[in-house]
C-alpha cells in the first residue's frame, strides 16, 4: 500500500511539473501576491481549532512556493498578518505568533529547509515594532540565513498594512529631504514619486503582476495597494486558502496569459502617466 | 534501481534539464491547453449571456429587496477603457448617476485614469439635465433634487437641479465627483509629501515629531480629501485599478464588469449591488 501510494504521489508530482513547465511558454507573472483568506472558515468546516486552520494555511504556502518556483515566478508576497488582526482575541493572536516563530525556526534546519530546496530568500515586511521579541529574533535569523539566496523571494507581510507602508515611505522621504536641507542639486535628480517607490517594502522585488485572494471575498483589505494600482491584475478565487490547489494557480496564471495583450496595454498606459507625473514634478521643482 | 530513481526525482537541477530537453514535446501540450482555455472561456461567456437574457431580472430583484438591502453609501465607478466619444459616454454616465440615485445612493464618484471625464464636465452636466427622468426602476421620479458636481483637481463645484421622487427622511443633495489619476492617485500622494516638506518651518523638531506630523497629514488626506468608497464597480477589460488612489482602497468591495462603458447595463449595475449586499466585512477581526 505504501509503495502504491508513493508511486501515485510521484506520478501526480510529475504531471504537476509537466503542467507547470508547459505554462512557461506563455508570459509568467514575475511577482505574485496572495491574500490567504479562509483559514478559520476552513477549520470551522472541518471541526478543528482555528490554530489548526492557520497551520494548514502554512502548509499550503510551502506547496505554493514549490509550484511558483517551477513556474519561474521570482517573488511571492503573502499577507500573513494584518496590523488590524491584533483586534482578534488574545489567544488567537498568541497562537499565530507562536506558529510564526515555529515556522521561522523550521526554516533554519539545514539541508531539509524550504529555503535551501528553492534557493529562496525570505523577507518579513511590516511594522516590526508590534511583534513580540521572540518572533522578531526568529525572523531576523531567517532573513540573515537566507540572505545568500537569490533565485526567488518569499515575502511575509507580518504585521502589515498598505497604509502603514505608504506612511513610513512618506516619513522617510520627508525626513531625508528635510535633513539634507532641500539641496536642490541632489533633489533635481530624483522625483518624490520615485523616492516614495524606492522606500516601499517590496522594492527588492519585480513589479507586482498578479494578486490572488481566496475565499471569495473581493477586496484588498489594505494589502499592497501602492503596488497594485499601477501594474497588477486581480484574481478572486472562491476556494478557502487551505484548499487552494495547483489547478487554482494554473487557472489564475492561464487567465493572466490570456489577458496579457490588454495587461501590456494597461501597463504602458500607466508607465506614460507616471513619466508625465515625474516630468511635471521635476519642471515644477526647477521653477 | 529504486534508490537511483528516487535520487533522480529529488534532484531538481536534473529535472529542470530533463524538462528543458523535452520542450519540443511540451510546446504542443501548451498550445492544446491555451486553445482549450480560450474555447472554454468563450463558451462560458456565451452561457452567461444566455442566462442573463433568459434568467432572472436583477433589476426587479433589487427593486423588491431595496428596503432591506445592504447598500453602499458611497459608490465609485472606475472606467478602464472609455472606448466611445464624448456624447456617448456623457449619456451613459448620466444614466449611471440616475440608477444610483434611484437606489438612494447619494455619494457617487466616477474615475478614469486620464481625466477625460474631468475635462468634459459641461457635456456630462448637459446630459444629466436632459436625462433627469431616467431611473433604474419602472417608476419615474417626480420631485426635485440637487446634484453637486465636483472635481478635486480643479476644485470646481457645479450644482444642478434634477427630478427625483424624495423619500420622507431623505437628504436632497447628491454628491457627484469626477476623478482621475492626477487628481486622486500617486501624484497626489507625492504632492502631499512635497507640501509637508515645503511647510516645514526649519524648527528643531525631533524625528519622532516629524513622523507624527506626517502620520497626521496622511490621516487628514485619507479622510478629508476624498472618502473611501464602499463599493467600486470596475468597468474595464481587465481586473486592474488603473492608478486609483492607494490610500482609498482599504476595505473597498470590488465588482468587475468586463464590458465597455457603452454596453454597461442596468442589469450589470443591479448584479453588482446584489453582490455587495451579500458580502461580509470583518475589518481584520
Amino acid at each position: 500500500m505504501f509503495i502504491i501510494s508513493w508511486i501515485y504521489k510521484k506520478i501526480v508530482t510529475i504531471i504537476h511539473t509537466i503542467i507547470l513547465y508547459s505554462l512557461r511558454f506563455g508570459p509568467i507573472p514575475q511577482h505574485i501576491a496572495i491574500i490567504m483568506d479562509g483559514n478559520r472558515r476552513w477549520a470551522e468546516k472541518h471541526h478543528l481549532d482555528k490554530k489548526d486552520g492557520h497551520a494548514s494555511g502554512y502548509i499550503k504556502i510551502e506547496e505554493t512556493l514549490d509550484w511558483c518556483e517551477k513556474l519561474g515566478v521570482k517573488a511571492i508576497t503573502v499577507f500573513a498578518f494584518s496590523i488590524d488582526n491584533f483586534k482578534r482575541t488574545e489567544s488567537e493572536v498568541d497562537a499565530l505568533m507562536k506558529l510564526a516563530e515555529d515556522k521561522f525556526v523550521n526554516m533554519l534546519v539545514k539541508n531539509s529547509s524550504l529555503l535551501d530546496k528553492h534557493n529562496c530568500a525570505v523577507k518579513v515586511l511590516g511594522k516590526w515594532e508590534l511583534l513580540p521579541d521572540f518572533v522578531r529574533n526568529a525572523a531576523t535569523k531567517v532573513i540573515e540565513y537566507s540572505g545568500k539566496y537569490n533565485n526567488m523571494y518569499m515575502n511575509f507581510c507580518f504585521p502589515y498594512t498598505a497604509t502603514e507602508e505608504i506612511t513610513q515611505s512618506i516619513q522617510k522621504v520627508v525626513l531625508h529631504r528635510i535633513n539634507t536641507n532641500h539641496d536642490s542639486e541632489t533633489h533635481e535628480k530624483t522625483s518624490i514619486l520615485k523616492d516614495l517607490e524606492d522606500n516601499m517594502y517590496t522594492k527588492h522585488c519585480p513589479p507586482l503582476d498578479l494578486v490572488i485572494r481566496t475565499s471569495g471575498e473581493r477586496r484588498l483589505s489594505d494589502f499592497l495597494t501602492w503596488q497594485s494600482t499601477s501594474s497588477a491584475v486581480f484574481s478572486f478565487e472562491q476556494v478557502l486558502w487551505p484548499d487552494f490547489s495547483l489547478w487554482n494557480l494554473f487557472s489564475d496564471v492561464l487567465n493572466y496569459q490570456r489577458s496579457y495583450p490588454e495587461i501590456k496595454k494597461y501597463r504602458e498606459q500607466m508607465k506614460k502617466l507616471t513619466e508625465r507625473t515625474e516630468r511635471i514634478e521635476m519642471s515644477e521643482s526647477t521653477h | 534501481m529504486c534508490t537511483t530513481y528516487i535520487k533522480i526525482c529529488n534532484n531538481q537541477p536534473l529535472m529542470s534539464l530533463l524538462f528543458d530537453s523535452l520542450r519540443g514535446l511540451l510546446y504542443p501540450l501548451y498550445l492544446v491547453i491555451t486553445i482549450y482555455s480560450v474555447v472554454q472561456y468563450r463558451i462560458w461567456n456565451l452561457v452567461d449571456r444566455i442566462i442573463e437574457h433568459f434568467g432572472s431580472d436583477n433589476v426587479k430583484r433589487v427593486e423588491q429587496l431595496i428596503p432591506n438591502m445592504k447598500l453602499p453609501k458611497h459608490i465609485a465607478f472606475l472606467v478602464g477603457d472609455i472606448g466611445c466619444d464624448i456624447d456617448d459616454f456623457s449619456d451613459k454616465l448620466s444614466q449611471i448617476v440616475f440608477w444610483c440615485i434611484s437606489c438612494h445612493i447619494n455619494s457617487i464618484s466616477i474615475y478614469d485614469c486620464e481625466g477625460k471625464f474631468e475635462s468634459n464636465i459641461d457635456a456630462i452636466q448637459e446630459k444629466l439635465v436632459q436625462n433627469c427622468n431616467h431611473s433604474l426602476f419602472t417608476e419615474k421620479p417626480q420631485h426635485s433634487l440637487v446634484v453637486k458636481i465636483s472635481t478635486p483637481c480643479h476644485k470646481n463645484t457645479k450644482t444642478i437641479h434634477v427630478n427625483k421622487k424624495m423619500e420622507p427622511n431623505e437628504s436632497g443633495d447628491v454628491e457627484l465627483a469626477f476623478l482621475s489619476h492626477f487628481s486622486l492617485g500617486k501624484p497626489n500622494i507625492a504632492q502631499l509629501a512635497s507640501r509637508i516638506i515645503q511647510r516645514y518651518d526649519g524648527s528643531n523638531k525631533s524625528e519622532d515629531q516629524i513622523k507624527e506630523m506626517v502620520s497626521e497629514q496622511v490621516t487628514v488626506f485619507r479622510h478629508e480629501m476624498f472618502s473611501e468608497p464602499n463599493l467600486m464597480i470596475l468597468i474595464a477589460p481587465i481586473k486592474a485599478l488603473y492608478g486609483f488612489s492607494p490610500l482609498h482602497l482599504r476595505y473597498v468591495e470590488i465588482s468587475h464588469v468586463k464590458k465597455s462603458l457603452k454596453s454597461f447595463s442596468n442589469q450589470d449595475f443591479a448584479k453588482c449591488l446584489l453582490q455587495y449586499a451579500g458580502c461580509q466585512q470583518r475589518f481584520g477581526q
